[in-house]
């Protein structure tokens, strides 16, 4: 699994919802701390717009192919 | 900086502004409508002002190449996407300029085009091998000042100079006909594009790290943009002004480049058209170089080789092989015979293309925080840079119809 | 920063230059591999250095490109052998331990040492 694969993944919450896209994630030790993600489209990525949202690691339920699902 | 190497670097920018596209395209605006696209040339020149003091800046500042950080923020597919497109962009402007020094060479010296294309590309190889960065850009640049007499010569045909400066002011000559207007369009698009060329800022932001720019080299770099391309641009507005006093008569088209050093040939003589061939020549070869080095810099930097002439070349060696291959490519197009006319039509046609791709990176890279700290883009720079983007925008979409409408400015 | 502090992979790891034990350039980096350490946790694996790299990421025809400009080929640095992680990423080792230089000093046999000033 590679970072490429993950960033830009939909990050959905407990009740099923999109909440954003993965942007970004913190390593402490080299062990994964934090996921940062927004819920921005390519415009607001590339201008820098986008409100991002940072969790904790261990609120990361499972990571898929296809999405990252949360607690 | 001492004033001495500050001086030097204005006339080097002076002397490197002019290249084939802006030669070709000044003479054939000043026969075609006067002094009536006078003013693109202006306004173009505020664009690359702008675009230039950006590019220094991100390079003194953030210290980082260009294309690397292009890479980061657009991320891998758009940075690539950029990049395959300025180099094919980049490519037809380095055939063109190689052709056009070659047809220079061949003006002056009798031998046949091809062999001095030949000729032209050991030299230009020879130059970027043997000399440092600092020497090589600046041989080619102080050189390309003889292109000076085309200055004189306007003076000396005591031209309406009240008509010129009317120039200055944006306008659309009157009582033209539908094809005649297309065609105005389509010379303003040409002009802003040969002025704004996209290697001119992969260069010169390369250049800054080449040179090893600091915080403290940002007022030079301000003063070089603005003095060095202000002057570099009047002496393009020069030879649009001789040419629409002496070809506008004559009805004589500047197509080739020796036509336009006619110009000079006219008010001074045989000496005076010698001195505009030799200035051309070197303002055309410093170009041909510029633009394959930023292609070099742009393959590079992207995939993260070892690149810079203030490394020797066989500390580089995959940065070395890029330029030397993209010169040779460059070559190989002027071999196979094309008109260069052609070529330079290309060359603007693809630049003004990829221009918005190659501008945007720019403009959000100057304005970053991150990156830039305090020395990121203020109100001004912010709204001169998003204005020109607009401009650069539509004068991207409407270069193609253009340039079909026209068949590339031939009607 | 060492690796043990906290690093943001996207904005503070990925393309950012590598220096190996003897501050040679090796390199940006290209990507980042992960192992899975536990219950959905992960854990960096390696730097991901070359065009290789870039395979599947980008769709054939656009990488046939980059095959034929770069090449294809690929370098794995471990996340142990990083030192520290700042305006570059610096190894404890030499970067031949990787094979960071292999592309480079291929190439370096093509090009004559001599008649630079």
């Amino acid at each position: 699994m590679k970072l490429s694969d993950l960033v830009g993944l939909p990050v959905i919450d407990a009740t099923g919802r999109r909440v954003g896209r993965l942007q970004e994630i913190r390593v402490v030790d080299g062990e994964a701390a934090e996921l940062v993600y927004g819920s921005a489209g390519l415009f607001e990525r590339i201008t820098g717009r986008a409100q991002p949202t940072a969790l904790p690691w261990s609120r990361v339920e499972k990571v898929g192919g296809k999405q990252i699902r949360l607690r | 900086m001492n004033p001495l190497e500050i001086t030097l670097g204005i006339l080097t920018a002076v002397g490197g502004f002019v290249d084939i596209s802006e030669l070709v395209f000044a003479a054939q605006a000043g026969s075609g409508y006067g002094y009536a696209l006078i003013w693109v040339f202006a306004f173009a020149t505020i664009g690359i002002m702008a675009m230039g003091e950006m590019s220094g800046r991100v390079a003194a500042v953030a210290k980082q190449p260009v294309f690397n950080l292009i890479r980061h923020r657009l991320g891998l597919k758009l940075g690539l996407v950029t990049l395959i497109a300025s180099l094919v962009s980049n490519l037809i402007t380095c055939a063109a300029e190689i052709g056009g020094a070659a047809i220079i060479l061949h003006l002056l010296t009798g031998a046949p085009v091809m062999l001095m294309a030949v000729m032209m590309m050991a030299v230009l190889i020879g130059t970027i091998w043997i000399l440092p960065f600092k020497w090589i850009e600046r041989s080619y640049g102080l050189l390309g000042l003889f292109m000076l007499v085309f200055a004189v010569a306007l003076i000396k045909i005591h031209p309406p100079w009240g008509a010129i400066a009317g120039g200055f002011v944006p306008q659309v000559p009157s009582g033209l006909s539908t094809t005649e207007l297309i065609r105005f369009a389509y010379f303003g698009v040409a002009i802003v594009s040969a002025v704004m060329f996209p290697y001119e800022v992969y260069f010169y932001s390369s250049g800054g790290i080449e040179e090893g720019w600091g915080v403290k080299d940002l007022p030079v770099n301000r003063l070089t943009c603005i003095v060095g391309f202000a002057l570099g641009s009047l002496l393009s507005i020069s030879i649009l002004s001789s040419s629409a006093q002496l070809f506008t008569p004559l009805l004589a088209d500047p197509q080739l480049p020796g036509t336009t050093a006619l110009e000079v040939e006219l008010p001074m003589g045989r000496a005076g058209l010698l001195l505009a061939l030799v200035g051309i020549l070197f303002a055309v070869a410093g170009a041909a170089i510029e633009t394959c080095l930023a292609n070099a810099y742009s393959v590079a930097q992207f995939f993260g080789w070892e690149w810079g002439r203030h490394k020797k070349p066989w500390e580089t060696p995959r940065f070395t092989l890029a330029w030397i291959a993209l010169f040779l490519a460059g070559l190989a197009i002027v071999l196979t015979g094309v008109d260069v006319m052609k070529l330079v039509e290309f060359a603007i046609l693809f630049s003004v293309l990829v221009l918005p791709l190659t501008y945007l990176p720019l403009l959000l890279l100057a304005s970053d925080r991150h990156f830039m700290r305090k020395h990121r883009n203020g109100t001004l720079a912010n709204s001169v840079g998003w204005i020109y983007f607009a401009v650069i925008v539509v004068a991207a979409l409407a270069a193609v119809p253009l340039f079909l409408l026209t068949s590339g400015g031939q009607t | 920063m060492s690796p043990r502090d906290k690093i943001q992979l996207m904005s503070g790891l990925l393309d950012l230059p590598i220096l190996d034990k003897d501050w040679r350039y090796c390199g940006i980096v290209d990507d980042i591999e992960f192992e899975e350490s536990g219950e959905n946790a992960l854990r960096v694996k390696a730097l991901l250095v070359g065009p290789g790299a870039y395979r599947g990421r980008l769709p054939g025809w656009l990488f046939s490109i980059v095959r034929w400009i770069a090449g294809e080929h690929i370098s794995r640095v471990p996340w142990d052998a990083i030192v520290e992680i700042g305006s570059a990423a610096v190894l404890k080792v030499s970067g031949d331990d990787y094979g960071l230089h292999h592309a480079e000093d291929k190439a370096r046999r093509l090009v004559p040492k001599r008649g630079a000033i």
